[in-house]
């Protein structure tokens, strides 16, 4: 019987707490317009979401990047042991303002219901940038000539990447001449922006992304007037963060390999942390 | 006391449903199950057709999309592509008005044909009970009808390709296929550069590692004439296909311990499945490939 009694009284909780979750469900349904007629499932009440919820997922992320770039210097640059330890001990440091500031970003982008953001490409380019501020400090200078040589011309590639597929965009749509991509693909590195183009793997992965919001001066005076006409009607614009996350994922490999100076600074920073906690 | 708050919450576990439902039209409980079952069915075809053909982007950072691609949209831009494809035919080879109608002839029933088979693979995609499918069958056909799209209705395996054939004589055809052999060789060299840096980016390569990286993507992985963009598994395919000899001196011994840890989780046989299932052409890439030595040899 007390068991019976239990049930009961069990079920009797469900009911009261199933309460506010009918009500939404009710109240969603009242302003969702008929023809949307949207079928979610009622998220479970939740604890307010805090930016410390998502700093394993940046952590994660951002040494993902982190170490992509240690190994980029590290082919390049050939560091010494020691030179080594330098850069890994400052990166460390700048990647765990980093982490913060990322786990941030994401818990604001949650806020404002964008549940896709992960900010890839700000980390790597954040990353970029305090490696490459590191570099010229701990490195000789004809190390750091070198890695400002590569860094350069790593760019000149993604952008020439960059400028191959946006072409074959187009070509895909407007079936140009070899002379006409020629014309387009040297008016488009002429006029180059980053945000045509945020990330190459994006181009590889997906079927059916757009062309990016070209100025049409770059392209239409290199078209006859029916290439024109359709170059007008076609949907051009900015890739959405998602498409990029999602891109950038699929063909992420997998994190590289944490060499053993990156494991001692990453170690050196728990301790330290554990020290100010402790205090 | 106890016996009145077990009461109470029994009570409520009871009503709470009911005031729920207060405020919903009332219909006969199977009437009303049906209804929700449509909604949903809508909701997933029209969640294929966006996947399938995309949306108009928005055009400044932070401001949302302006409206997804609908199927007459679609049809709109494939009219457009049919005139600038005879266009283009014709900047090549001459073509009288009677060879040109012919051709449109021909690409409209292309159009019409790709439609029809949304609507087949749509349909099969419908379960026994009624609802539209979900999960993997339903990305792979999307995905598939979705190259097929980008690549374009007009090219070989076409009516329009077929009635295009009749038209010319043999050194206008040779005329064409150059053309479209060099449009095809651009397509392969973006490929090899966007998986090059990529990649390079990936695994920390210098200017030297990516060229090379490049090269050998460029010789050794052929494209299929008929893919669009989004060929990601078909290149991987194909490059695990390289023997690791040939890979291991562009790495080091940090980037080639990535890499391998990465290749060494794609299973062959798996992953050669997907891609046909995708639809690429393995067959191309086949004859393409460099023979053994000891056939070399014979």
């Amino acid at each position: 019987m007390r068991h019976v009694l239990g049930l009961l009284v069990s079920l009797g909780v469900v009911g009261v707490c199933l309460i506010p979750a009918s009500a939404l469900a009710q109240a969603q349904k009242a302003e969702a317009p008929e023809a949307v007629a949207p079928f979610k499932p009622v998220p479970a009440a939740r604890q307010p979401p805090n930016p410390g919820q998502f700093l394993a997922s940046a952590d994660r992320n951002c040494r993902h990047f982190f170490r992509m770039e240690f190994h980029f210097i590290d082919q390049v640059c050939s560091p010494t042991p020691e030179q080594a330890r330098a850069i890994a001990g400052d990166g460390e440091k700048a990647l765990q303002k980093m982490i913060l500031k990322n786990a941030d970003d994401i818990f604001k982008a949650r806020q404002e219901g964008n549940s896709s953001r992960t900010g890839d490409l700000e980390i790597r380019e954040a990353i970029r940038r305090d490696l490459a501020e590191i570099v010229k400090n701990r490195l000789t200078a004809e190390q750091a000539k070198r890695f400002r040589n590569e860094t350069q011309k790593r760019t000149a590639d993604w952008r020439r990447a960059g400028v191959a597929a946006i072409v074959e965009l187009i070509d895909a749509e407007l079936f140009l001449s070899p002379t006409q991509r020629d014309e387009i693909r040297r008016s488009l590195d002429r006029n180059w922006r980053g945000d045509w183009c945020p990330s190459p793997d994006l181009l590889l992965s997906f079927p059916n992304v757009s062309i990016p919001a070209i100025p049409d001066e770059c392209v239409e005076p290199s078209l006859t007037v029916n290439q024109r006409n359709a170059w007008k009607k076609l949907p051009k614009g900015l890739q959405s963060h998602l498409a990029v996350g999602i891109a950038s994922a699929s063909l992420r490999l997998d994190t590289p390999p944490e060499d053993d100076v990156l494991r001692e600074a990453r170690e050196a920073s728990n301790r330290s942390k554990v020290k100010e906690d402790a205090r | 006391m106890k016996g009145n708050t077990l009461a109470f919450l029994t009570l409520a576990s009871i009503i709470v449903p009911a005031r729920g439902q207060e405020g919903e039209a009332p219909l006969p409980q199977g009437i009303r199950k049906a209804t929700a079952g449509q909604a949903a069915r809508e909701d997933l075809e029209t969640n294929f057709d966006r996947g399938l053909f995309g949306r108009i982007p928005a055009t400044k950072p932070g401001s949302t999309p302006i409206a997804w691609i609908t199927g007459e949209m679609a049809r709109a831009q494939l009219a457009m592509q049919l005139t600038l494809k005879i266009d283009e035919v014709e900047r090549l080879v001459p073509l009288g008005g009677g060879e040109k109608k012919k051709l449109r002839a021909a690409g409209e029933q292309d159009i019409r044909r790709f439609f029809d088979h949304i609507g087949e693979v749509k349909e099969s995609l419908r379960l026994p009970s009624g609802e539209f499918a979900r999960g993997r069958p339903v990305g792979t056909a999307r995905t598939r009808l979705g190259i097929e799209y980008r690549a374009g209705l007009f090219g070989s395996g076409s009516y329009f390709a077929k009635v295009l054939a009749t038209i010319v004589d043999e050194t206008q055809a040779e005329v064409l296929r150059k053309a479209a052999t060099e449009r095809n060789r651009a397509r392969r060299r973006t490929r090899a550069l966007l998986m090059a840096q990529s990649w390079g980016d990936a695994l920390g390569l210098d200017s030297e590692q990516r060229r090379k990286l490049f090269d050998l993507i460029d010789e050794r992985i052929p494209l299929p004439e008929r893919n669009g963009l989004g060929d990601y598994p078909y290149l991987i395919y194909q490059f695990n296909e390289i023997p690791r000899d040939q890979l291991r001196p562009i790495f080091n011994e940090m980037q080639w311990k990535t890499l391998t840890h990465h290749l060494d989780q794609i299973k062959p046989e798996q992953q050669k499945a997907r891609v046909i299932e995708l639809g690429f052409d393995l067959g191309e890439a086949e004859q393409a490939k460099p023979k053994p030595e000891a056939e070399q040899a014979k």
